[in-house]
């Protein structure tokens, strides 16, 4: 092949250029840090990283999710076990007044407390959470039990996404937890609702009625049964969720690592190949230096 | 390289018989060719060609991924995110005012990204435009100016004058030419050259037949044309290819209405990102009408036409796309009833007028739609044609990106390889035209000593003459 002048130069203009853009590729990747820059510097791992990327803010949202719901159904397990204790104590109460040996005086002594005791269960009855009520269905800004017990409570289950197409249902009725106060729809009022109990056995015990307040006895049995069915199934719930968030929080570790092996750029890998093209355009500019300069002009005299 | 063509002038006779002893005049220069191949100067056209297209594409794709800035936490994949978890967060605390102007923000955030990217594109293709008017007027300067070399080269020929710059500089046109398209040329025994493209002659001899532009149907735009009919940009490659493509084909039209222009490139990522916008637009619109606000009453649109904003030129839009879709604007009017407006609450019982509304704190609503983004869109009609194979929103966006990728790497390699290519071609062309220095020198120092040999043998003969003439005999002095 006959070689002129202009070929030496274009090949070495060519080769510092690619050397040069090779340099720039490198220097990018470790500027910013990362291995994808643009969709075009890897179509298919680019695809994979924001799928990743997608995947890890699902993640964190259901996660937060979950903790909302966690936090939410803890507070009206609290409320609820509360009532069973208060529950407990009158039940105590009612057996202790329906011996013969109760004068009238102790069972009105014992009235004045299962009213002191009504006013404890309506008061956990409008438990709140960041003041939202947690018995009311949706209408969270309203008390469901008044002390009038005018209102009947909502009753609208609220959900909440914890996955791709599913949901749970985070609140407690509390017609399902106290009984129903008053008539929804075509629902009739539920006669032995926590409130009507109370007042009832109240009532028995003011009137001296020994028998009236032995048959309440087991409708304080069957209300507390009612309690402790409800608890378990927010137990339940705060289970799951628990375990939810658990493999949430793996499955994100687990992403984000996954996500960093994707898109980040290898630093050791990277400053050797930087050396490496630095010593090649280093060569190729010297080689450049003396391969264009000399021609037999300057050995001639 | 140009040799000179030398042949020994007529010769001086010193006998009768020319054969015998003739003394030589010297040469004359006839003269002075190029060294070209004319096979090596055509391949390396042909590769200019492909390289104008990919240099042009790849450009231009570098824009569009600076536009989308992907992978990153400001891209439009997060903002989506960021914006689902906006609803999450309403359906948690409906009643909060905090969690519903968190959701305004993110809207309005997301909405922006979307506009920038959605007019950013459509402003890309009027670039574009403007670049095919810019390369047209180039390249009817070019013609032009071979036109007038032909006229000066054949005026010199014929007055036997080889005009060898002029022919150098036809020849650097063409090179230049074929970035901007295929040419095919023709060689006339006049020494002109003519140039056809597609098939249609644009320099016949000292005739220049310019390109021109032709709106092509779609509000400003225009085709090339060569005598008001329309050259394909898949015959003329080069730089126009490139222009053409990226205009027409990767970002292609936006949506447009029904009944005017219809999309002819569904598969456009303008067109793409559209369908996105509108599908995610009108899904959340649809389920936020039938919603109940905390006024009590039905939710407005969430998202609405912004008709500020948006390339006016593109299209007079009527439906939500890209670049005009907004937060509906009563979200952000003063007071602190706006916010009220979001209709997180489920849809409401009872016959219109007589609405039973569902409490305050219902999340019906705002639950359904940040379910939204785990839905596939595909029904509806604006979609059909490009999301055949269903997708979330944001596989949707993703699936757009990702092939953007793959047309972005290839032509990438494609440009590489050209370029290497022309790198190859054009050191072969150097090797037959090139000056190497070395061997110039080198004649240059044969023909020297050459000149001093025959000097040395004018010297023999003058002290041959010398001795005949002066020194021998006396005769006659």
């Amino acid at each position: 092949m006959r070689v002129t002048q202009s070929i030496l130069s274009n090949t070495t203009l060519f080769n510092l250029n690619r050397n040069l853009s090779a340099m720039l590729a490198i220097q990018e990747k470790l500027s910013t840090g990362r291995d994808i820059n643009k969709p075009t510097d890897a179509p298919v791992r680019f695809s994979q990283a924001l799928t990743l990327r997608s995947a890890i803010d699902v993640g964190d949202q259901l996660k937060k999710n979950a903790e909302f719901a966690i936090t939410w159904l803890n507070t009206t397990d609290k409320a609820i076990s509360e009532g069973n204790e208060v529950l407990q104590r009158v039940r105590e109460l009612a057996v202790r007044a329906a011996s013969d040996t109760n004068s009238s005086d102790e069972r009105n002594a014992i009235a004045n407390e299962i009213d002191q005791m009504s006013g404890h269960l309506r008061a956990i009855a409008n438990s709140d959470f960041e003041g939202r009520y947690l018995f009311n269905g949706a209408d969270t800004s309203t008390k469901p039990y008044p002390d009038d017990a005018s209102d009947p409570t909502d009753t609208t289950r609220m959900q909440l996404v914890i996955g791709k197409a599913v949901t749970i249902q985070y609140n407690t009725l509390g017609v399902d937890v106290f009984g129903r106060t008053k008539a929804i729809g075509s629902d009739p009022a539920d006669p032995t609702n926590v409130f009507q109990l109370m007042s009832n056995l109240s009532a028995a015990l003011r009137a001296n009625d020994q028998a009236a307040i032995e048959d309440l006895i087991p409708v304080i049995d069957k209300r507390q049964q009612v309690f402790l069915t409800e608890q378990s199934v927010v137990g339940g719930k705060v289970q799951r969720l628990e375990l939810l968030r658990q493999r949430l929080s793996d499955q994100n570790v687990e992403l984000s690592r996954f996500k960093s092996e994707t898109e980040d750029a290898d630093m050791s890998k990277l400053i050797t190949d930087l050396n490496r093209q630095d010593s090649v355009y280093r060569a190729s500019l010297a080689a450049g230096s003396r391969v264009i300069q000399p021609t037999l002009i300057d050995y001639l005299r | 390289m140009k040799v000179a063509a030398a042949s020994s002038a007529f010769p001086l006779t010193l006998q009768a018989d020319p054969t015998k002893s003739s003394l030589g005049s010297g040469v004359d220069v006839e003269m002075v060719t190029r060294v070209r191949d004319q096979f090596l100067d055509q391949q390396f056209r042909d590769v200019t060609v492909k390289y104008g297209e990919q240099d042009t594409f790849s450009g231009i794709m570098n824009q569009i991924e600076g536009l989308f800035n992907e992978p990153s936490d400001t891209g439009l994949q997060k903002l989506m995110s960021k914006y689902w978890e906006a609803w999450n967060e309403v359906s948690k605390r409906p009643t909060e005012a905090a969690a519903r102007a968190n959701l305004r923000e993110t809207g309005t955030a997301m909405t922006n990204r979307f506009n920038e990217i959605g007019s950013g594109l459509l402003k890309l293709r009027e670039d574009i435009d403007d670049r095919i008017g810019a390369a047209v007027k180039d390249v009817n300067g070019m013609i032009d100016q071979l036109a007038q070399l032909n006229a000066q080269i054949s005026a010199a020929l014929g007055a036997n004058v080889q005009p060898n710059n002029l022919m150098d500089q036809r020849d650097l046109l063409l090179d230049k030419l074929s970035r901007y398209t295929r040419l095919e040329q023709s060689q006339r025994s006049d020494g002109t050259t003519w140039v056809f493209i597609f098939g249609k002659a644009v320099v016949q001899g000292d005739k220049a037949q310019k390109l021109e532009l032709v709106n092509n149907g779609e509000l400003s735009f225009n085709s090339v044309a060569y005598d008001k009919e329309p050259i394909p940009p898949a015959y003329m490659g080069g730089i126009f290819k490139g222009l053409f493509d990226m205009r027409d084909k990767v970002i292609g039209r936006p949506v447009v209405p029904p009944g005017s222009i219809q999309p002819n490139t569904p598969g456009g990522l303008a067109y793409q990102l559209d369908v996105l916008a509108n599908k995610l637009a009108t899904s959340v619109n649809d389920l936020h009408r039938a919603g109940s606000t905390l006024q009590p009453g039905y939710g407005p649109d969430f998202f609405t036409i912004d008709s500020s904003k948006g390339v006016a030129s593109q299209f007079n839009a009527t439906i939500i796309n890209a670049s005009n879709m907004s937060l509906n604007p009563v979200f952000s009017a003063n007071g602190g009833a706006a916010l009220d407006l979001i209709a997180a609450g489920r849809a409401p019982g009872g016959a219109p007028g007589s609405e039973t509304w569902p409490p305050k704190g219902d999340n019906g609503t705002a639950l359904a739609i940040s379910q939204l983004q785990f839905k596939l869109v595909t029904d509806g009609t604006i979609a059909s044609a490009v999301t055949a194979g269903k997708f979330t929103a944001e596989d949707f966006y993703r699936n757009v990106l990702t092939s953007l990728g793959v047309q972005g790497q290839t032509s990438k390699k494609l440009l590489d390889n050209q370029k290497a290519l022309l790198e190859h071609v054009d050191n072969l062309r150097q090797t037959v035209q090139g000056v190497n220095l070395d061997e110039e020198m080198a004649n240059m120092i044969k023909f020297q000593h050459t000149y001093a040999a025959s000097a040395r043998m004018i010297n023999t003969f003058d002290g041959l003459l010398d001795r005949v003439i002066n020194q021998m005999g006396t005769v006659g002095r």
